[in-house]
């Protein structure tokens, strides 16, 4: 079976052809992050009005790419949420559109469960039962992966997502939008213990985030020493390694409280280089296996919508005419494969 | 003889029409915010109720706005995919013109300006003014806009009829109403109305590839960049 994935659910279009046989044949993706970079955010509308423009073009070069026709597609995956409403609707409405015009099958796929199982897209997939830990700039949650389609949401943030909390501490730096890749470069050159910060909700059990007082003490801190030499590396590094020590701290007690031997990270936060070290080095000294996907599979893109769908719609699910856009989606209301 | 299927979400109403054999089906509803449920099923049952598998129309046609961003977009979302999947070409129509073409096609009176308000809320209208050709078919004879009510600076003194729901909802509007020789306040652009239009236009023009399944949205400052500090 071969699956058609769409994902528009925020500023990246994104467009793939996954084969039950040969895997990923072709993926595509288009980010508008430098059209929301002048905004200094994320713009809904801007962000729909330019899914509309892109997606026809993106569905085209997959194809090319993959050098197959319309008619080798057995079934559609779209994204139907959580995501921006209006961004959403795009790909939702094409996508179901396509497979009516085909008259094939369409799923409507969970952008989580996506970013959960984008690891099992790599050549050496990790084997389940994996904890996974998803950070991205809208999310910032650990899940128990019992198999495809099981998933047990351990804690999720309290208030801002692990890449909100970077990007807008980049931004207050100075270091532009989206600031994440620029303030891990920032931090290079940074003290990350010259000024103290502290490792939000770690002092207590459970499994929960929160990174917005984080975010309010580093602001603090820039207000009072921006003048000083060196101060915004030096932020940028303290700032950095709270987050990463925190996740880190989280991750090997989901790891204990679950007994599972395999993490994996997933979403935009995963690229950065300092985490994966870090959480490698606990994997070593823990004894977890520790797996990424590829950088580029960390961001949204259609690849891992494709591969939920693909599962979704072998274990012989389907929806209706209707195009299903839930801007809200909790996991738990996420049925199984069974 | 060219079939052809038509879309037009970009208002409250949901409608779809089918060109079969010389004459035009459709189905048409107003139902506010439920495009995402009802479109679907519309094209889908439009067609098998014909006999008609997608793939042998001519050309898809849409209303591509101005109207309401998240429905107008529903609608070219379903177009762009069904005509990528069966690898059909596109034709845009003006929902505005949509809209005039109903009052064309019910009022006899040529020479008479149509002048079109949809309400584009924010307290303002999307506003155009038509004439019917000798063919009946609507031609427009001003720029499309959205302004304020008390800006769409039409002679009122010039015979026309007032269409659309911006002549309901707005006082200014209401009065320049007053002095219409007809009004339609309840004309929602239709996919019938669209067919109509769509088959004028390939009379002189290609249908355009899917990619070109695009709205229009005129209304076009939808943020403001901040300025530096």
């Amino acid at each position: 079976m071969r699956v058609l994935g769409i994902e528009t659910s925020c500023d990246e279009t994104g467009v793939a052809l996954y084969d039950g046989e040969l895997g990923l044949m072709a993926h595509s993706l288009y980010s508008q992050a430098h059209i929301h970079a002048e905004y200094g955010g994320v713009v809904p509308e801007i962000a729909s009005r330019d899914h509309v423009r892109k997606l026809i073009p993106l569905l085209d070069e997959c194809l090319r790419e993959a050098a197959c026709g319309r008619s080798d597609i057995d079934g559609v995956a779209y994204t139907a949420g959580p995501g921006l409403v209006g961004a959403l609707l795009v790909g939702a409405s094409a996508g179901r559109a396509i497979a009516l015009s085909l008259n094939v099958p369409a799923v409507a796929v969970h952008h989580m469960e996506g970013h959960l199982l984008a690891p099992l897209l790599e050549p050496n997939p990790p084997e389940f039962p994996f904890v996974a830990l998803l950070v991205s700039g809208g999310h910032s949650m650990l899940v128990e992966v019992a198999a495809i389609g099981e998933y047990r949401v351990l804690g999720e943030t309290r208030d801002d997502a692990a890449g909100e909390a970077f990007d807008k501490t980049a931004k207050l730096l100075g270091l532009g939008y989206p600031g994440g890749p620029a303030l891990a470069i920032a931090a290079e050159s940074g003290d990350p213990d010259k000024f103290s910060f502290p490792r939000p909700m770690t002092d207590r059990p459970g499994l929960e985030f929160s990174f917005s007082g984080l975010k309010t003490h580093t602001r603090n801190l820039w207000h009072k020493h921006s003048n000083e030499d060196n101060a915004q590396a030096d932020i940028a590094a303290g700032f950095q390694k709270a987050v990463v020590d925190t996740l880190v701290i989280k991750c090997r007690r989901a790891m204990q409280q679950t007994r599972c031997g395999h993490l994996v990270i997933a979403g935009g936060v995963g690229a950065n280089l300092q985490l994966r070290e870090a959480l490698s080095r606990a994997g070593r000294k823990y004894g977890w296996g520790v797996s990424y996907p590829r950088i580029e599979f960390c961001t949204d893109n259609g690849a891992m919508i494709a591969f939920a769908g693909y599962h979704r719609l072998l274990a012989g699910q389907f929806e209706s005419e209707v195009i299903l856009a839930k801007p809200r989606w909790p996991m738990k209301d996420l049925g199984t494969l069974r | 003889m060219s079939e052809l299927l038509a879309i037009e979400t970009s208002a409250e109403a949901c409608s779809v029409a089918l060109h079969i054999g010389g004459e035009t089906r459709e189905r048409f509803v107003h139902a506010p915010m439920r495009h995402a449920e009802l479109l679907l099923p519309a094209v889908q049952s439009l067609l098998a109720d014909a006999g008609l598998p997608l793939k042998r129309l001519e050309a898809i046609a849409f209303g591509r706005g101005p109207g309401s961003f998240t429905s107008l977009r529903i609608g070219i979302g379903v177009v762009q995919g069904l005509a990528w999947g069966a690898d059909l070409p596109v034709v845009p129509v003006s929902s505005l013109a949509a809209t005039a073409q109903q009052a064309a096609d019910y009022s006899s009176a040529e020479h008479e300006r149509i002048c079109v308000a949809l309400d584009a809320r924010m307290q303002e209208v999307y506003f155009c003014e038509f004439l019917a050709d000798g063919e009946g078919i609507v031609r427009r004879v001003s720029e499309e806009r959205v302004c304020s009510p008390a800006a769409v600076g039409t002679d009122p003194d010039q015979p026309f009829i007032a269409v659309g729901n911006g002549f309901e909802r707005y006082e200014e509007l209401q009065q320049l109403a007053t002095k219409a020789s007809a009004s339609c306040v309840d004309a929602w652009p239709r996919a019938g109305a669209i067919i109509k239009l769509a088959l004028d236009w390939l009379q002189s023009h290609d249908p355009l590839p899917p990619a070109r399944a695009q709205p229009v949205y005129i209304r076009n400052n939808v943020a403001v960049k901040p300025t530096a500090d």
